[in-house]
Protein backbone atom coordinates (compact mmCIF):
# COMPACT_ATOMS: atom_id res chain seq x y z
CA UNK A 1 0.00 0.00 0.00
CA UNK A 2 2.95 2.44 0.74
CA UNK A 3 4.62 1.47 -2.00
CA UNK A 4 1.63 2.39 -4.11
CA UNK A 5 1.32 5.37 -2.06
CA UNK A 6 4.82 6.33 -2.75
CA UNK A 7 4.36 5.06 -6.89
CA UNK A 8 1.14 7.98 -6.76
CA UNK A 9 3.11 10.47 -5.19
CA UNK A 10 6.17 10.27 -7.54
CA UNK A 11 6.78 13.01 -10.03
CA UNK A 12 6.18 10.90 -13.08
CA UNK A 13 2.73 10.20 -12.09
CA UNK A 14 1.92 13.33 -10.90
CA UNK A 15 3.21 15.07 -14.78
CA UNK A 16 1.27 12.07 -16.12
CA UNK A 17 -2.00 13.11 -14.20
CA UNK A 18 -1.48 16.52 -14.95
CA UNK A 19 -1.26 15.87 -18.79
CA UNK A 20 -4.16 13.80 -18.43
CA UNK A 21 -6.20 16.36 -16.97
CA UNK A 22 -4.98 19.10 -19.29
CA UNK A 23 -5.77 17.10 -22.38
CA UNK A 24 -8.82 15.21 -21.73
CA UNK A 25 -10.43 18.41 -19.34
CA UNK A 26 -9.20 21.26 -21.18
CA UNK A 27 -8.80 20.08 -24.97
CA UNK A 28 -11.31 17.51 -25.30
CA UNK A 29 -12.52 18.95 -29.01
CA UNK A 30 -8.91 19.51 -30.26
CA UNK A 31 -7.95 15.47 -28.56
CA UNK A 32 -11.01 14.53 -30.64
CA UNK A 33 -10.54 15.99 -33.81
CA UNK A 34 -7.30 14.48 -33.90
CA UNK A 35 -8.39 10.90 -33.09
CA UNK A 36 -11.63 11.02 -35.80
CA UNK A 37 -8.83 11.64 -38.28
CA UNK A 38 -8.48 7.51 -38.00
CA UNK A 39 -11.48 7.82 -40.09
CA UNK A 40 -11.07 8.20 -43.93
CA UNK A 41 -11.18 11.15 -45.29
CA UNK A 42 -14.61 12.50 -45.81
CA UNK A 43 -16.22 9.72 -44.07
CA UNK A 44 -18.97 11.65 -41.95
CA UNK A 45 -18.30 9.96 -38.76
CA UNK A 46 -15.61 12.68 -38.38
CA UNK A 47 -18.09 15.29 -38.63
CA UNK A 48 -20.67 13.49 -36.45
CA UNK A 49 -18.36 12.85 -33.35
CA UNK A 50 -17.63 16.19 -33.34
CA UNK A 51 -20.98 17.98 -33.25
CA UNK A 52 -21.97 15.03 -30.67
CA UNK A 53 -19.24 16.44 -28.43
CA UNK A 54 -20.82 19.90 -28.02
CA UNK A 55 -24.43 19.05 -27.39
CA UNK A 56 -23.45 16.76 -23.97
CA UNK A 57 -22.62 17.85 -20.63
CA UNK A 58 -19.09 19.45 -20.29
CA UNK A 59 -17.95 17.40 -17.26
CA UNK A 60 -18.75 13.71 -19.51
CA UNK A 61 -16.92 15.57 -22.76
CA UNK A 62 -13.21 13.87 -21.32
CA UNK A 63 -14.99 10.42 -21.14
CA UNK A 64 -16.97 11.09 -24.23
CA UNK A 65 -13.46 11.58 -25.82
CA UNK A 66 -12.10 8.81 -24.09
CA UNK A 67 -15.04 6.17 -25.83
CA UNK A 68 -14.46 7.93 -29.28
CA UNK A 69 -10.47 6.82 -28.76
CA UNK A 70 -11.93 3.03 -28.97
CA UNK A 71 -15.04 3.47 -31.61
CA UNK A 72 -12.20 5.03 -33.85
CA UNK A 73 -9.95 2.45 -33.56
CA UNK A 74 -12.60 -0.13 -33.74
CA UNK A 75 -14.33 1.31 -36.85
CA UNK A 76 -12.21 4.19 -38.11
CA UNK A 77 -8.96 2.54 -38.67
CA UNK A 78 -10.26 -0.69 -39.86
CA UNK A 79 -11.69 1.21 -43.00
CA UNK A 80 -8.68 3.03 -43.37
CA UNK A 81 -6.96 -0.03 -43.64
CA UNK A 82 -9.07 -1.12 -46.00
CA UNK A 83 -9.15 1.59 -48.01
CA UNK A 84 -4.98 1.44 -48.22
CA UNK A 85 -5.21 -1.88 -49.35
CA UNK A 86 -7.76 -1.54 -51.82
CA UNK A 87 -6.28 1.62 -53.17
CA UNK A 88 -2.95 -0.49 -53.59
CA UNK A 89 -4.94 -3.01 -55.76
CA UNK A 90 -6.92 -0.31 -57.40
CA UNK A 91 -3.37 1.11 -58.41
CA UNK A 92 -2.62 -2.40 -59.76
CA UNK A 93 -5.72 -2.45 -61.95
CA UNK A 94 -4.80 1.54 -62.95
CA UNK A 95 -1.18 -0.31 -64.06
CA UNK A 96 -3.01 -3.15 -65.79
CA UNK A 97 -4.98 -0.87 -67.83
CA UNK A 98 -1.97 1.74 -68.55
CA UNK A 99 0.00 -1.26 -70.02
CA UNK A 100 -2.86 -2.31 -72.15
CA UNK A 101 -3.57 -1.20 -75.81
CA UNK A 102 -6.39 1.23 -76.80
CA UNK A 103 -8.95 -2.03 -77.40
CA UNK A 104 -8.16 -3.01 -74.28
CA UNK A 105 -8.65 0.08 -72.44
CA UNK A 106 -12.27 0.00 -74.06
CA UNK A 107 -13.34 -3.49 -72.73
CA UNK A 108 -11.46 -2.43 -69.38
CA UNK A 109 -13.18 0.99 -69.36
CA UNK A 110 -16.64 -1.45 -69.77
CA UNK A 111 -15.01 -3.59 -66.87
CA UNK A 112 -14.92 -0.53 -64.52
CA UNK A 113 -18.54 -0.31 -63.75
CA UNK A 114 -18.55 -3.75 -62.19
CA UNK A 115 -20.34 -5.28 -60.10
CA UNK A 116 -22.96 -5.39 -63.11
CA UNK A 117 -23.62 -9.19 -63.36
CA UNK A 118 -23.85 -9.00 -67.16
CA UNK A 119 -20.46 -7.56 -67.75
CA UNK A 120 -19.21 -10.17 -65.64
CA UNK A 121 -18.09 -11.90 -69.10
CA UNK A 122 -15.55 -8.87 -70.01
CA UNK A 123 -13.59 -9.33 -67.07
CA UNK A 124 -13.07 -12.88 -68.75
CA UNK A 125 -12.41 -11.69 -72.12
CA UNK A 126 -9.79 -9.15 -70.55
CA UNK A 127 -8.51 -12.54 -68.94
CA UNK A 128 -8.37 -14.12 -72.38
CA UNK A 129 -6.46 -11.14 -73.89
CA UNK A 130 -3.76 -11.38 -71.59
CA UNK A 131 -2.87 -14.88 -72.48
CA UNK A 132 -3.54 -14.74 -75.67
CA UNK A 133 -1.11 -16.77 -78.02
CA UNK A 134 0.58 -15.65 -80.77
CA UNK A 135 2.62 -17.70 -83.26
CA UNK A 136 2.95 -20.94 -81.52
CA UNK A 137 4.28 -19.30 -78.31
CA UNK A 138 2.00 -17.98 -75.14
CA UNK A 139 2.40 -14.40 -74.67
CA UNK A 140 2.04 -13.46 -71.35
CA UNK A 141 2.19 -9.50 -70.78
CA UNK A 142 5.01 -8.94 -68.31
CA UNK A 143 3.36 -7.14 -64.89
CA UNK A 144 5.75 -7.57 -62.31
CA UNK A 145 3.52 -8.96 -60.32
CA UNK A 146 2.77 -12.43 -62.44
CA UNK A 147 6.28 -12.49 -62.38
CA UNK A 148 5.85 -16.69 -61.73
CA UNK A 149 3.79 -16.69 -65.48
CA UNK A 150 6.51 -15.34 -67.44
CA UNK A 151 7.87 -18.60 -66.38
CA UNK A 152 5.29 -19.98 -68.69
CA UNK A 153 7.39 -19.12 -71.92
CA UNK A 154 10.53 -20.65 -70.60
CA UNK A 155 11.04 -23.43 -72.09
CA UNK A 156 12.89 -25.37 -69.48
CA UNK A 157 9.73 -24.50 -67.22
CA UNK A 158 7.50 -26.45 -70.19
CA UNK A 159 9.94 -29.78 -69.40
CA UNK A 160 10.06 -29.43 -65.97
CA UNK A 161 6.28 -29.43 -66.21
CA UNK A 162 6.34 -32.05 -68.44
CA UNK A 163 8.80 -34.15 -66.28
CA UNK A 164 6.33 -33.42 -63.31
CA UNK A 165 3.22 -34.89 -65.57
CA UNK A 166 1.61 -31.39 -65.88
CA UNK A 167 0.55 -30.03 -69.21
CA UNK A 168 1.41 -26.74 -70.09
CA UNK A 169 -2.65 -26.38 -71.28
CA UNK A 170 -3.29 -27.26 -67.44
CA UNK A 171 -0.94 -24.68 -66.06
CA UNK A 172 -2.03 -22.08 -68.22
CA UNK A 173 -5.54 -22.46 -67.14
CA UNK A 174 -4.88 -22.24 -63.53
CA UNK A 175 -3.35 -19.05 -64.15
CA UNK A 176 -6.10 -18.39 -66.09
CA UNK A 177 -8.52 -18.85 -63.27
CA UNK A 178 -6.22 -17.21 -60.75
CA UNK A 179 -5.78 -14.09 -62.95
CA UNK A 180 -9.33 -13.84 -63.12
CA UNK A 181 -10.15 -13.61 -59.92
CA UNK A 182 -7.56 -11.33 -58.94
CA UNK A 183 -9.19 -9.04 -61.76
CA UNK A 184 -12.39 -9.64 -60.13
CA UNK A 185 -11.18 -8.89 -56.68
CA UNK A 186 -9.11 -5.78 -57.97
CA UNK A 187 -12.69 -4.39 -59.18
CA UNK A 188 -14.40 -4.89 -55.91
CA UNK A 189 -11.82 -3.35 -54.22
CA UNK A 190 -11.61 -0.62 -56.41
CA UNK A 191 -15.62 -0.09 -55.90
CA UNK A 192 -14.81 0.20 -52.22
CA UNK A 193 -12.05 2.69 -51.91
CA UNK A 194 -14.51 4.97 -54.16
CA UNK A 195 -17.19 4.16 -51.81
CA UNK A 196 -14.94 6.42 -48.69
CA UNK A 197 -13.03 8.39 -51.22
CA UNK A 198 -15.13 11.10 -52.19
CA UNK A 199 -14.41 14.97 -51.65
CA UNK A 200 -13.98 16.25 -48.25
CA UNK A 201 -17.49 17.28 -47.18
CA UNK A 202 -17.11 19.38 -44.39
CA UNK A 203 -20.56 20.02 -42.33
CA UNK A 204 -20.55 23.81 -43.01
CA UNK A 205 -20.60 23.65 -45.96
CA UNK A 206 -23.88 21.14 -46.15
CA UNK A 207 -27.80 22.42 -46.60
CA UNK A 208 -30.14 20.48 -44.31
CA UNK A 209 -30.60 17.01 -45.58
CA UNK A 210 -28.09 17.15 -48.27
CA UNK A 211 -25.57 14.92 -46.67
CA UNK A 212 -27.05 11.86 -48.62
CA UNK A 213 -25.84 7.87 -47.94
CA UNK A 214 -21.90 8.21 -48.78
CA UNK A 215 -22.60 5.23 -50.90
CA UNK A 216 -24.48 7.60 -53.39
CA UNK A 217 -21.78 9.24 -54.18
CA UNK A 218 -20.46 6.17 -56.34
CA UNK B 1 -27.80 -9.09 -38.99
CA UNK B 2 -26.70 -11.38 -36.25
CA UNK B 3 -29.23 -11.47 -33.31
CA UNK B 4 -26.98 -10.38 -30.49
CA UNK B 5 -27.62 -8.66 -27.38
CA UNK B 6 -26.05 -5.37 -28.74
CA UNK B 7 -28.73 -5.01 -31.31
CA UNK B 8 -31.87 -6.23 -29.73
CA UNK B 9 -30.88 -3.02 -26.71
CA UNK B 10 -30.59 -0.97 -29.90
CA UNK B 11 -33.88 -1.96 -31.62
CA UNK B 12 -34.95 -1.30 -28.48
CA UNK B 13 -34.16 2.26 -28.11
CA UNK B 14 -34.60 2.73 -31.75
CA UNK B 15 -38.27 1.72 -30.93
CA UNK B 16 -39.31 3.69 -28.44
CA UNK B 17 -39.83 6.24 -30.74
CA UNK B 18 -40.02 5.09 -34.02
CA UNK B 19 -41.03 8.46 -35.56
CA UNK B 20 -38.37 9.90 -34.28
CA UNK B 21 -34.93 11.59 -35.14
CA UNK B 22 -32.26 9.79 -33.08
CA UNK B 23 -28.78 11.12 -32.32
CA UNK B 24 -25.86 8.48 -31.72
CA UNK B 25 -25.34 9.51 -28.29
CA UNK B 26 -28.51 9.42 -27.56
CA UNK B 27 -28.60 5.96 -28.73
CA UNK B 28 -25.37 5.21 -26.93
CA UNK B 29 -26.81 6.31 -23.42
CA UNK B 30 -30.84 4.62 -23.74
CA UNK B 31 -29.35 1.25 -25.49
CA UNK B 32 -26.40 1.08 -22.31
CA UNK B 33 -24.10 0.02 -25.04
CA UNK B 34 -20.67 1.28 -25.96
CA UNK B 35 -20.29 3.60 -28.52
CA UNK B 36 -17.66 1.45 -30.37
CA UNK B 37 -20.19 -1.31 -30.48
CA UNK B 38 -23.15 0.96 -31.68
CA UNK B 39 -21.93 3.41 -34.42
CA UNK B 40 -20.99 0.36 -36.26
CA UNK B 41 -23.76 -1.40 -36.19
CA UNK B 42 -25.75 2.05 -37.41
CA UNK B 43 -23.64 2.01 -39.68
CA UNK B 44 -24.53 -1.45 -40.67
CA UNK B 45 -28.66 -1.03 -40.37
CA UNK B 46 -27.90 2.30 -42.74
CA UNK B 47 -26.48 -0.16 -45.02
CA UNK B 48 -29.56 -2.58 -45.01
CA UNK B 49 -31.90 0.06 -45.61
CA UNK B 50 -33.43 -0.10 -41.79
CA UNK B 51 -32.32 3.45 -41.21
CA UNK B 52 -31.33 6.45 -43.47
CA UNK B 53 -29.58 9.66 -41.70
CA UNK B 54 -29.33 13.67 -42.54
CA UNK B 55 -28.32 16.73 -40.59
CA UNK B 56 -29.67 18.91 -38.27
CA UNK B 57 -30.83 22.02 -40.13
CA UNK B 58 -28.24 24.51 -39.12
CA UNK B 59 -30.72 27.38 -38.99
CA UNK B 60 -32.68 25.59 -36.05
CA UNK B 61 -29.65 25.32 -33.80
CA UNK B 62 -29.26 28.04 -31.11
CA UNK B 63 -26.55 27.16 -29.43
CA UNK B 64 -22.94 27.80 -30.90
CA UNK B 65 -22.57 24.15 -32.37
CA UNK B 66 -21.95 21.92 -35.37
CA UNK B 67 -25.30 20.46 -36.47
CA UNK B 68 -25.61 16.72 -35.57
CA UNK B 69 -26.11 13.56 -37.77
CA UNK B 70 -29.48 12.03 -36.83
CA UNK B 71 -31.39 8.50 -37.41
CA UNK B 72 -34.48 7.78 -38.38
CA UNK B 73 -36.24 4.67 -38.90
CA UNK B 74 -37.59 3.28 -42.32
CA UNK B 75 -40.60 1.43 -43.08
CA UNK B 76 -38.61 -1.69 -42.95
CA UNK B 77 -36.42 -1.02 -40.85
CA UNK B 78 -39.48 -0.86 -38.26
CA UNK B 79 -40.66 -4.63 -39.59
CA UNK B 80 -36.85 -5.90 -39.43
CA UNK B 81 -35.97 -4.27 -36.00
CA UNK B 82 -39.92 -5.48 -34.72
CA UNK B 83 -39.33 -8.70 -35.56
CA UNK B 84 -36.13 -8.81 -33.56
CA UNK B 85 -37.52 -7.41 -30.88
CA UNK B 86 -40.36 -9.85 -30.82
CA UNK B 87 -37.94 -13.15 -31.34
CA UNK B 88 -36.22 -11.59 -28.65
CA UNK B 89 -38.98 -11.94 -25.88
CA UNK B 90 -39.10 -15.43 -26.67
CA UNK B 91 -35.38 -16.34 -26.52
CA UNK B 92 -34.00 -17.08 -23.29
CA UNK B 93 -30.36 -15.30 -23.96
CA UNK B 94 -32.06 -12.07 -23.64
CA UNK B 95 -34.87 -13.09 -20.71
CA UNK B 96 -32.69 -10.38 -18.47
CA UNK B 97 -33.04 -7.82 -21.34
CA UNK B 98 -36.28 -5.36 -20.03
CA UNK B 99 -37.52 -5.04 -23.73
CA UNK B 100 -40.69 -2.50 -24.03
CA UNK B 101 -40.97 -0.19 -27.33
CA UNK B 102 -43.69 1.86 -28.48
Amino acid sequence: MIEMVELLASPQALVGLGVAVLVFGFFPGFILRQVVRMYPKGHPRRAELIAQLYTIDYLVRPVFVAAQLETSLHEGLGLRLTNRRARRLDRRFRKIASSMSRADLIAASVVYDFPDPKELSVVFDITGLHFRTTDGTRQVTAYPWVVRTLALVHPGFEEALATAGVSAPVTVARWKRWYKWRILRTLVEARRVRMYEGPPQPWKHLNPGSLSRFSDDI
Amino acid sequence: MRKTRSLVQVAAALLAEPDAHHWGYDLIKRSGERSAVVYPMLTKMLDEGWLVDGWEDPTTIKEKRPPRRYYELTELGKLELGATLRAAQTDRRFSTLNLRWA
